[in-house]
């Protein structure tokens, strides 16, 4: 009991409520009309779209889904918006900030024949959609386009890192360019020394080129060790996600656990722990906006962001056991317990 | 409430006049009583608590067993899945805490390795686990867990993790100290039961001994006086077939059979007188007749029953008993019916049921003299029951607010009946002598049944509910009109005391009530009295104690005090203030008391008194000050009624003193909802105290201003006119 | 049967000792039944909780709770771990059995009463029921969105509860029995000492008076009794001297009758 309460005040903070849709009451739809989906995604399938289907089958939901792959590229997007607009799909979603960004466009864009306007949208895996200027607000999207935030809060991630081990110097290596990481370290610089501890921050040094320059990473990890640091933390940067394994291998070497705001570096890398939703209920939150907005007929633009209240504690046991920081007895229970991949 | 008659009354009760050398029997019989009374409980008691260990214990290892399992395969988890070394273990003491702060009943949790060294230990100390798993070493019985008693625990050990070198194992300890604390939870309650059937048992004692014992001996003795001045006339009535019955029948024998003797002398005289010829030989026989009849009267004798005042004790307490069991929930039962859609306020219909009550008997009671007078002691007193039952099972079949309403009322009626019937008693029975006494034993009957019913009514209502506790008030008032119909029997046939009737007139209660004397008694002295008694005691204490989170059985508990202390302090101040005479004085600090420790709920935060300690302090300071202004409030109105003997007589006065008194409780209820409304419960008790201590300050004024020959020359207890 | 002081005042004690003593054991058995059934009510709290926390953790993996895997069988595995329980239950919203450890169970409808007790401790950390044949603790299922979407109900048997319930009554009002028989002989010794003079005096003094009536005035009754009273003297003097006056005067007046004839 008191482990659950203790759970709720560790990693829920934002709480969004619902309202009534829920995975269990009985099947809602059965018209005999198909619904038409259109999914875009940035670097193939993931487990989202698995969990978006599934609940559509679990709740009857007449519908046949398209996917198509940016492949990592934005350039291959005009192709794709002409192919939405000759098959007219009912919904339209998409995955990632760059994504979303290049099928729906922001918010206030005016009519272009380069985006898909008309069309209700979702969108999953984005780490902050005001920020990127995807809807004006969580609660009044200001458009036809709603979806599903999957970040923890700062506030909750940095609880569930002081619920592993009291620590007081959290060091963050980021890349300057990525707009995700400058809003995720502006939060971070607010609201951790309010939590009365102290916040390292390490941009990256940028190459000739301008780019940011992957060699500099095992240094600055050394270099957070130097200052004190005792935790490393890596937000939704995509930039240090693809070079988690060097930067992981060096805070292994110097002896700093890693904290991972998304799954990716806990899955490729040795991040030793994060505060992570899971992929497929994040489809599964996604799929019952959809559900409310193909069988309800509500608008997007009445539909709240939605967050998921409980997120995943995921711990990779053998890189806590490599540094020799062993999980707390309290989260036991909660954590999810993995090996690293890499190992 | 003349001490000094009072004590008399004792004297009279305890047998020790020339029947018997034995003194203070009545004491030692009450000591009897509580000596078994104690030795019962505590029998009782600890067997309870030896089958409460018994039965539970087992289930606590039931409870301590499916921890350990939980826990242990939590860490044996840790240990085995993770490979994270016992030693090693994280956070294990926060860990341990959680549980053993949301599972009181767990006393320790330890983790032991497998050399016998403590890793881990919440709940208590290291050295005393040690010592505690050594002891258990050496003297387990068998290997199930929760077994063997060492030091007052009970150990279960749990495996985590088995390596070749032994078991690393986690350690759940219970205590049957747990079971125990449980039981004795209940220790209030228990001490209660004990302290009322004590007080049950004095009552029914002093009761049976008074009107069994004491009473007849008391007749035999004038009997056996009269026998010794040669006077063979009386005969003792008495049913009773015990060995006071017997003496009493031997004694009746004895005076019939010189009766009849004397009888059959008479007629010979006469009839030998008649047939003398010689006048001087007639003359001879009367004479012989005439000497005898000088030294002895054998005829012209009349039948003496024993009837007492305190034939009336147990079933008046009785009564009082069964209505006072829904005192200490009344608030709460009204509560629970009354309607939300009213433009009244809620308080104000939760008040209103009590102040109607205070109402009907109010308006019934001046007319219940009259009937006593017409019909009987008995029959006002089954009438007054028949009312009170319909009442209490009307209460007990409540639906509705208003029904609820209807059938208070009732018993409001039935009350005041008793209530008049009662004191009808007193005043036919009390010989001129010990009036005061006589009305001690009334107040005690009323004041010990105060005592015992909100306690037990509280009790009984947490248990089987509101509407049950008014049925068995009903089975008690049934109870004591049983006794009234049996007891009283002879009180039909029995020549009444034509009592003058008093009428209350308008002139007369004009000027009374233009006495500033009369009128400050009244208004500054009596009202308050029983406003704060209505409104503070009957309507705010359950209301506040239960917001305060107490539940019915302790409510009745802390109401219970406000009788034990007036009970406490009536006989104590009534002897001081008829030994000093300082009435006044004493009706003063009474006042003083009650409204200053109200006043003192403002400031308990500041000398650290709990809320509920604050109204403890008020209802005992409510209990002593009544205790106060009632006993000396009597002799004075006695005599402030005593200044008017001449024009409107001195019962008159007194009767209309006791029914402007009642408005007080009419309009208590009232004055509580106002006070409450405006300031909130806690501060509305300092609120009654405001009132009492400004009125009690303008009496004392008024007193001191039209000063007299008050308590000075006048006796208080001369015969009324 | 008549019955004397003392065994009147024996049987009034007894009576009020009796109702006290009877008010004690209804207070203590009624502890009992509250104490016991707290402890049991926690132990499967305990139990029903730790399953729970297991069931949340596979949902906020994200599945359904009806799509939950293998419950049935860890059902099976709590129920084996402890002879008491008699089923574990988890039922939805509507009320319909998703899993149970007896298998027939699944799709029926839980009763209206746990269904309603469910609802109105949604936020709390468990309901329980105390019913005629099993005692019932449960506690709700929250999914990672928060609703609320069923309950964990493990019913478990009461024949221990109230098996226990009646050996405590049974031996309580055995005891009490026995105390009450012990305080009759108490009370009735006390009150025979206590009384024993009262009594004695009493009972001389009807003999005394006896005598007097037949005019035994030597006899030994009469002149204990005045002996120990005094007082008593000048009233036997005086019935005497009644009864002797009065047949001296009879035989005075037909004396005269006679003397005269």
């Amino acid at each position: 009991m008191l482990r659950k309460i203790y759970l709720i005040s560790a990693f829920i903070v934002a709480c969004l409520t619902l309202n009534q849709a829920t995975a269990q009451s009985v099947p809602a739809a059965n018209s005999d009309r198909t619904y038409k989906i259109f999914g875009v995604v940035w670097r193939g399938e993931t487990e989202v779209e698995a969990g978006f289907q599934e609940y559509l089958n679990q709740r009857g939901v007449p519908y046949q889904m398209t996917i198509r792959n940016l492949n990592l590229d934005r350039g291959n997007a005009p192709g794709i918006i002409e192919e939405i607009k000759q098959a007219k799909p009912d919904l339209v979603y998409t995955w990632g900030t760059g994504t979303t960004r290049s099928i729906l466009g922001k918010v206030n864009e005016p009519e272009s024949d380069h985006l898909v306007r008309d069309i209700p949208g979702i969108f999953v895996l984005v780490a902050y959609p005001v920020s990127a200027e995807i809807v004006s607000s969580f609660e009044y999207p200001g458009r036809n386009v709603t979806g599903v935030a999957f970040l923890a809060s700062i506030k909750a991630q940095i609880n569930s890192m002081l619920a592993y081990r009291p620590f007081k110097k959290i060091a963050v290596i980021y890349d300057e360019r990525s707009s995700n990481s400058r809003i995720n370290v502006s939060q971070l610089e607010e609201i951790v020394p309010q939590m009365g501890l102290e916040l390292l921050v390490f941009p990256i040094p940028k190459k000739e080129d301008g780019t940011s320059d992957p060699e500099a990473v095992p240094e600055l990890v050394q270099k957070a060790k130097d200052s004190g640091a005792d935790v490393l933390y890596m937000g939704p940067d995509s930039f240090i996600t693809r070079h988690g394994e060097a930067y992981t291998a060096a805070a292994m070497k110097a002896g700093l656990p890693t904290f991972a705001s998304t799954q990716s570096p806990l899955r490729n890398t040795r991040a030793m722990f994060g505060l992570v939703s899971d992929y497929h209920t994040l489809g599964k939150l996604a799929a019952v906006q959809a559900e409310r907005i193909l069988v309800d007929g509500e608008k997007p633009e009445d539909l709240p962001v939605a967050r998921l209240s409980r997120f995943k504690l995921w711990i990779n046991i053998d890189v806590a056991s490599d540094l020799g920081l062993y999980p707390p007895m309290n989260l036991i229970s909660i954590a999810d317990f993995k090996q690293s991949q890499v190992n | 409430m003349n001490f000094k008659a009072v004590r008399q009354e004792r004297e009279n009760s305890d047998i020790k006049e020339f029947l018997t050398n034995q003194k203070g029997l009545l004491t030692r019989m009450v000591l009897l009583s509580v000596v078994v009374l104690l030795i019962g409980q505590l029998a009782v008691s600890w067997f309870a608590l030896l089958g409460f260990e018994k039965e539970l214990s087992p289930q606590l290892s039931q409870k301590a067993q499916a921890v350990g399992n939980a826990i242990s395969s939590e860490l044996a988890f840790a240990v085995g899945e993770l490979n994270i070394p016992p030693d090693q273990l994280v956070g294990v003491e926060e860990y341990f805490d959680n549980y053993l702060q949301s599972n009181k009943d767990i006393e320790y949790l330890a983790i032991i390795d497998s050399s016998g060294k403590t890793l881990f230990v919440r709940g208590i100390d290291p050295q005393s686990i040690n010592t505690i798993l050594t002891e258990l070493k050496s003297n387990r019985t068998g290997n199930s867990n929760f077994e063997t008693d060492v030091q007052g625990y009970l150990d279960g050990a749990f495996s985590i993790d088995e390596t070749l070198a032994g078991t690393t194992e986690l350690h759940v300890g219970v205590t049957s100290e747990h079971i125990r604390n449980q039981f004795f939870e209940m220790i209030f309650e228990i001490l209660t039961v004990i302290a009322i059937s004590w007080l049950v048992t004095f009552e029914f004692l002093a009761f049976y001994m008074r009107r069994s014992i004491s009473r007849p001996i008391h007749h035999i003795r004038t009997v056996l006086a009269e026998g010794s001045r040669g006077v063979f006339a009386n005969r003792l009535v008495e049913r009773s077939k015990d060995e006071i019955g017997q003496l009493i029948t031997s004694f009746n024998n004895l005076v019939q059979d010189l009766q009849i003797k004397y009888n059959d002398f008479v007629f010979e005289v006469v009839e030998l007188k008649h047939a003398q010829i010689d006048d001087s030989i007639g003359r001879k026989i009367a004479r012989v007749r005439e000497k005898f009849d000088e030294k002895f009267i054998l005829s012209g004798g009349r039948d003496v029953h024993s009837r007492h005042v305190v034939q009336i004790r147990v079933p008046l307490f009785l009564f009082i008993f069964s209505e006072e069991l829904s005192r200490s929930f009344i608030p709460l039962f009204v509560s629970k019916y009354a309607p939300t859609d009213m433009i009244l306020s809620h308080d104000i219909l939760i008040g209103l049921p009590i102040t109607l009550f205070m109402l009907a008997v109010m308006i019934v009671t001046p007319f219940g003299g009259g009937l006593v007078d017409r019909f009987g002691v008995r029959r006002i007193f089954l009438l007054g029951v028949l009312f009170a039952v319909i009442g209490f099972i009307g209460n007990f079949l409540t639906q509705t607010y208003y029904d609820l309403i209807l059938f208070r009322i009732l018993t409001g009626v039935g009350y005041s009946l008793i209530f008049v019937a009662s004191e009808g008693w007193v005043v036919q029975n009390a010989e001129e002598h010990n009036r005061t006494a006589s009305t001690g034993i009334f107040v005690t009957a009323v004041f010990v049944g105060i005592v015992c019913g909100p306690p037990i009514g509280g009790m009984l209502a947490n248990r089987i509910g509101f509407e049950a506790t008014f049925l068995i008030s009903a089975c008690l008032a049934v109870i004591s009109g049983l006794i009234v119909y049996q007891v009283f029997r002879t009180d039909d046939d029995i020549h009444r005391l034509r009592r003058k009737r008093i009428v209350l007139r308008k002139e007369d209660m004009i000027t009374l009530l233009k006495d500033p004397r009369f009128f400050s008694v009244l208004f500054f002295t009596a009202i308050p009295a029983k406003m704060a008694l209505a409104g503070f005691i009957a309507y705010l204490v359950p209301l506040y104690l239960t917001e305060l989170g107490h539940n019915e059985s302790s409510v009745g508990r802390l109401m219970m005090l406000y009788g034990l202390a007036t009970l406490s302090c009536i006989f104590i101040s009534a002897r001081f203030a008829d030994l000093t005479r300082k009435y006044v004085q004493v009706v003063f600090v009474g006042g003083l008391l009650a409204g200053i420790g109200c006043i003192a709920s403002l400031f308990s935060h500041k000398i650290g008194i709990s809320d509920t300690g604050a109204v403890v302090l008020a209802i005992l300071a409510l209990g002593f000050g009544h205790a106060m202004i009632m006993t000396s409030q009597n002799a004075m109105i006695l005599m402030v009624a005593g200044n008017h003997a001449d024009t409107i007589g001195r019962a008159t006065a007194v009767s209309a003193y006791r029914v402007f008194e009642r408005t007080g409780m009419v309009i208590g209820p009232l004055v509580a909802v106002a006070l409450i409304a405006q300031f909130g419960y806690h501060d509305a008790i300092a609120g009654f105290g405001v009132i009492i201590l400004t009125l009690i300050l303008l009496f004392m004024l008024i007193m001191t201003i039209s000063k007299s020959e008050i308590g000075e020359n006048q006796s208080l207890y001369t015969p009324e006119r | 049967m008549k019955f004397g002081v003392t065994s009147r005042i024996s049987i009034m004690l007894v009576a009020i000792l009796m109702a006290g003593i009877s008010m004690t054991i209804g207070l203590s058995l009624d502890k009992f039944r509250r104490t016991h059934t707290d402890l049991l009510t926690s132990r499967f709290q305990f139990v029903v909780n730790d399953f729970r926390n297991k069931i949340e953790t596979q949902m906020d993996l994200g599945l359904a709770l009806s799509t939950l895997q293998d419950v049935s069988e860890e059902l099976e595995t709590y129920r084996n771990d402890d002879e008491m329980i008699l089923s574990i239950e988890v039922f939805d919203e509507s009320g319909s059995v998703l899993f149970s450890t007896d298998p027939s169970f699944i799709g029926d409808l839980v009763s209206e009463d746990w269904v309603t007790a469910w609802r109105s401790n949604q936020n709390s950390s468990s309901w329980s029921r105390l019913e005629r044949d099993a005692g019932v603790v449960g506690v709700p299922i929250q999914n990672n969105l928060n609703q609320n979407v069923g309950s964990l109900a493990l019913r478990y048997s009461r024949d221990l509860l109230d098996l226990s319930i009646s050996n405590q009554t049974e031996r309580l009002i055995t005891f009490g029995l026995i105390v009450a028989v012990f305080i009759a002989i108490m009370s009735l010794v006390g009150c025979v000492l206590l009384l024993r003079g009262t009594i004695s005096d009493l009972k001389s003094m009807t003999q005394a008076i006896k005598d007097i009536m037949n005019n035994q005035k030597d006899s030994e009754q009469l002149k204990t009794t005045i002996k120990k009273h005094p007082e008593f003297e000048s009233f036997s003097k005086s019935a005497l001297g009644a009864q002797t006056a009065l047949s001296e005067a009879s035989s005075d007046i037909i004396e005269l009758d006679e003397a005269e004839s």
